[in-house]
């Protein structure tokens, strides 16, 4: 019965929207930049069908996936700006131009929506000597060997790891995966010491306890997995510099796209945002919903590129200066 | 219990799920027999299609094309020797020649009927052992997965063809081309000498449609005036004797498909790889030599990447940690339906493991029934006039190699693999080794770099670790005993040949 | 080739006695794989056992070796024989050669003729020729039908935006 009515609504709201507006006249195509089953994945096909049904069409994703993302945003920037390309991207262009990997980033799209973020979090095993996050900072002052899970240079483990490395001056034995979840896998079993992932992929394992949070990398708690402290709370004053950063998840139209299909598509993303059902997911996932628009959604941005390229590029991560690509450096604000 | 009884027998009583059960084999068979549809492809287009259903219809409909679309790799790869599947390419090994000699219809009707049974095996596994399996598998440290690629690539002994050092040769240039790209772990970029295309690397997928599809129809062209094999459709199903003759085997491989399936980040490809390896090696005597249509070579493969099914689920239903690609798909599904899928799952929604027991149960009863009755209509296509049927392979293999991440570039890669596969099969290298190569590469690569890191970059710890590891020590000697029965002095003194 | 000769066990290897037409050229090649592989791999980070350059390397010191054996024994056989015709009639019989060009022309219109008319053309023109300028409507019609179901497949259900 539930889907009958879903689906008289898509063909209401299909006829409405035929009549009442120019965009969109054809299927939207998506472009999601990592893989199937991966947490982008997830959150652009929980919140596509929602904002699907308030534009009236169906938007048809796929995964282009490669180079951490610059085969899509490449793709997507070398389309024409019509508005029936859309870009499924995460943080990951940020970095593009401080690793050389190519020179088109955030700067060449307009942000539709930043749907969600992902606040990092350390996990040790279960049974791991390191209780809290004190002793884990303590033992790599001691100078024993942490093995430490770590991925590919911008994702990020390794930028959250830089960042702990940077601030306590310790040096950990880092462990390259090729994503969070093997790396989370191989912490369960008990073939690394600690790992800091996004929380979207760690949330459940804390919440089933088998694995160990520690500390999450924000200025406060948050909500799904209350127990475990903030690392402002552990060390106060530290972590400022940095905070708030995040992987975040997002919908971008290349620059010079229609303002009428910038408009549909925001109005539609901001209430899938909005929908209970999202807001369900987001909890469920271990995210922290944004709905981030406008000025506020590029201001979001360029903070989290001003921290993770000049951590990059602090650590030895990069290849060139933030300073060529003019972007600031962090500071306390 | 009696609580998990009744969760098991909801799908049983549901007309609707059935229906969407049998529907989902029925669209898996087809996915997974053309090339380049795959079934992460289609469950993953799922998501979005069944995002406003209930989620055990949804879960129906994921299960049915999951374990249809195992199934549907092995037919193409028997009739046209292009694998629908990586998991099939053990299978097409065999399955081809059978075909040539007109026996596509015994050799579908056998794969059908051991795959039953390895199905049921998988989810017996699941039902009875998914914890003490699941938390084995976590045993598995980067230096056994590193094991268990070596293990995978000895395989090139088994299906280099003819001269060893071709084989060897044409495994490690897939090795090579499988380097192609933005290395995972650190970014360094490898052979992209500048281009983007390059970064993203090259599928193995593309290379397999290109080696084995293209390359094939190259070669027949240069026999174009042969007649296509008449297929011999009486005896389709195996009778008891020789269900029997092969379930020793069966039992075996579905059993270490089961074990592969279930270890984070293997699925039914190297599971069926590496059964088939052992099977060829344990065979005494096959009635037709391996490599020319060996049935052993059918059931091995075919039962251990149906037995990774049931496997697959094992970690993802107990951890939440996914066993192959298509669960790791399923568990995004989960979180979007609103359920937390981790080790929560079996305590939080217990009815949830229980209905996907009962659901592969039907799925893989209705594969049966749904593969025998299509036995006939499939076993024809081989017997379509050459001409016809080689420009629509094709086709076939454009449209497939396009549809796996819409890239016209994939395109082009994978028609230099055809001409690429072509030369080789003139000069007697096998094009299998060099697919071997191109899956099994990363695996090899990324867990020797992270045993390495595990051990300092300190070559002392790493070598000892083979040593001190109980699993590790297990898996180094299978493989060093491996290589010690391809000896002259172990076959002598196991009296073969 | 698998097509020939009787039901044999393939991990007995019996070696060819003679040497098939470009088979020298062909061991060349790969060996030049193998030494270019190495030398591009040189560039890479290595600076410790774990680095990224230590596969490339090891695969393309095998490539080497190999190549360079399958070089030896192929110079070691028997010349082809004089009847066997030149190397480019070995390599690209009239068929293969009229395919291959085929399958080049397509991969060059795919971008511009779009998927639905290049495939068309290559299936008609395909199935034409290698009925030897028989059966032409035949063709027409079963090209029509195939490429009917195959985009009625990926277009429709699978959502594939054809080129």
């Amino acid at each position: 019965m539930k889907r009958v009515v879903v689906c008289l609504a898509v063909v209401s709201l299909l006829a409405a929207g035929a009549a009442s507006a120019a965009y969109p006249e054809k299927s939207p195509q998506g472009y999601v930049m990592w893989g199937a089953g991966g947490a982008l994945d997830n959150v652009s096909r929980a919140a596509t069908p929602l904002a699907s049904q308030h534009l009236g069409r169906t938007i048809v994703l796929q995964n282009r996936t490669g180079a951490t993302g610059a085969i899509a945003t490449t793709t997507v920037a070398n389309l024409p700006a019509d508005g029936y390309s859309i870009l499924f991207g995460a943080e990951n262009p940020n970095l593009y131009k401080v690793t050389g990997i190519s020179q088109i980033d955030y700067d060449q799209f307009d942000p539709v929506i930043i749907l969600m973020a992902n606040v990092g979090v350390v996990v040790a095993p279960k049974d791991s000597p390191c209780q809290t996050y004190q002793d884990l900072i303590q033992a790599a002052e001691g100078g024993k060997s942490i093995k430490m899970g770590s991925t590919g240079p911008g994702g990020l483990p390794y930028v959250a790891t830089n960042m702990i490395q940077k601030i306590h001056g310790v040096a950990f034995n880092l462990v390259q995966f090729d994503g969070e979840g093997p790396a989370l896998t191989a912490l369960m079993g008990g073939h690394i010491d600690a790992v800091a992932v996004g929380l979207l992929a760690a949330a459940n394992y804390i919440n089933g306890g088998s694995v160990k949070g520690l500390a999450v990398i924000s200025p406060e708690r948050i909500g799904g997995i209350g127990d475990v402290p903030s690392v402002k709370e552990i060390y106060p004053g530290k972590y400022d510099q940095y905070l708030p950063w995040g992987a975040f998840f997002g919908v971008f139209l290349k620059k010079g796209s229609p303002k009428e299909a910038h408009d549909a598509l925001q109005d539609a993303y901001l209430k899938a945002c909005n929908d209970p059902k999202f807001t369900e997911f987001a909890d469920t996932m271990g995210g922290v919903k944004l709905g981030l628009v406008g000025d506020a959604a590029r201001a979001y941005i360029e903070q989290n590129k001003a921290v993770s390229a000049w951590l990059l590029y602090d650590s030895g991560g990069a290849k060139f200066s933030p300073e060529e690509f003019n972007i600031p450096r962090p500071t306390v604000k | 219990m009696t609580q998990n009884l009744q969760y098991f027998l909801i799908p049983f009583m549901d007309w609707r799920i059935m229906l969407l059960l049998w529907g989902g084999v029925f669209a898996g068979i087809w996915v997974g027999a053309i090339p380049g549809l795959s079934g992460t492809m289609a469950v993953s287009l799922l998501i979005s299609f069944t995002f406003s259903w209930e989620i055990n219809d949804a879960l129906a409909v994921m299960c049915g094309t999951f374990v249809g679309a195992v199934y549907g790799g092995a037919i193409t790869a028997i009739l046209l020797n292009i694998p629908g599947a990586p998991a099939a390419i053990a299978t097409g090994m065999e399955g081809y020649p059978l075909a040539q000699k007109g026996e596509a219809g015994k050799a579908i009707g056998l794969c059908t009927t051991v795959s039953l049974f390895a199905g049921f095996v998988g989810v017996a596994a699941l039902a009875a052992a998914a914890p003490i399996i699941a938390r084995f598998a976590l045993k598995f440290s980067p230096r056994d997965f590193f094991l268990l690629a070596v293990m995978g690539i000895l395989l090139i002994g088994s299906i280099g063809g003819g001269d060893p050092i071709k084989g060897i040769m044409s495994g490690t240039v897939g090795i090579l081309i499988s380097m192609i790209g933005m290395d995972p772990s650190t970014g360094e970029l490898r052979y992209t000498f500048g281009s983007l295309n390059l970064m993203a690397g090259i599928s193995f997928v593309t290379a397999m449609i290109g080696l084995f599809g293209v390359s094939e129809a190259l070669t027949q062209f240069r026999t174009s005036g042969a007649k296509s094999p008449k297929q011999n459709l009486t005896k389709v199903i195996p009778d008891w004797p020789t269900f029997k003759k092969y379930l020793p085997l069966a039992v075996r491989s579905s059993l270490l498909g089961v074990f592969i399936g279930a270890l984070p980040g293997t699925g039914g490809d190297v599971a069926a790889l590496l059964a088939y390896d052992q099977a060829k090696r344990t065979t005494r005597n096959p009635e037709t030599p391996f490599g020319h249509g060996a049935y052993e070579g059918l059931v091995a493969p075919e039962t251990a990447n149906k037995g990774a099914i049931g496997g697959a689920f094992i970690p993802m239903l107990t951890l939440g940690i996914p066993g192959d690609a298509i669960t790791a798909i399923i568990i995004g599904a989960l979180f979007i339906h609103g359920l937390r899928p981790g080790p929560m799952l079996m305590i939080e929604t217990p009815h949830l493991f229980w209905m996907i027991v009962s659901m592969l149960i039907i799925a893989n009863v209705a594969l049966f029934v749904l593969g025998l009755l299509s036995v006939r209509p499939f076993a024809k296509i081989i017997e379509i006039p050459k001409s016809i049927i080689m420009p629509i392979i094709i086709i076939l293999s454009v449209i497939g190699t396009y549809a796996i991440q819409n890239s016209v570039v994939d395109v082009f890669y994978m028609t230099g693999f055809g001409v690429l596969g072509y030369f080789m099969r003139l000069y007697g290298y096998a094009t299998g080794p060099m697919v071997l190569g191109l899956i099994l590469g990363p695996m090899l690569d990324s867990n020797y770099r992270r045993t390495m890191q595990i051990a300092e970059d300190r070559l002392f710890p790493f070598v000892s670790g083979f040593f001190t590891s109980p699993l590790s020590f297990f898996l180094t000697a299978s493989i060093v005993f491996m290589l010690f029965s391809q000896t002259k002095l172990y076959r002598k003194w196991r009296g073969i040949e | 080739m698998r097509t020939e000769s009787a039901p044999q066990d393939l991990s007995v290897y019996v070696p060819e006695k003679v040497r098939r037409p470009g088979e020298i050229g062909f061991a060349v090649l790969g060996t030049l794989i193998g030494v270019l592989g190495y030398y591009f791999a040189m560039g890479m980070t290595s600076d410790s056992y774990s680095a990224p350059s230590v596969f490339p390397k090891i695969a393309s010191a095998v490539i080497t070796a190999c190549g360079a054996a399958s070089l030896a024994k192929a110079i070691k056989r028997a010349k082809p024989p004089a009847n066997s015709g030149t190397l480019f009639q070995f390599l690209l019989p009239g068929d293969v050669l009229f395919m291959l060009a085929m399958l080049v022309v397509y991969c060059l219109a795919l971008p511009k003729l779009h998927f639905i008319l290049s495939s068309y053309a290559f299936m008609v023109v395909g199935m034409v020729w290698l009925h030897r300028g028989k059966k032409i409507l035949q063709s027409l019609i079963i090209s029509a039908g195939t490429l009917a179901v195959l985009v009625a497949v990926f277009r429709y259900v699978f959502l594939v935006i054809l080129p």
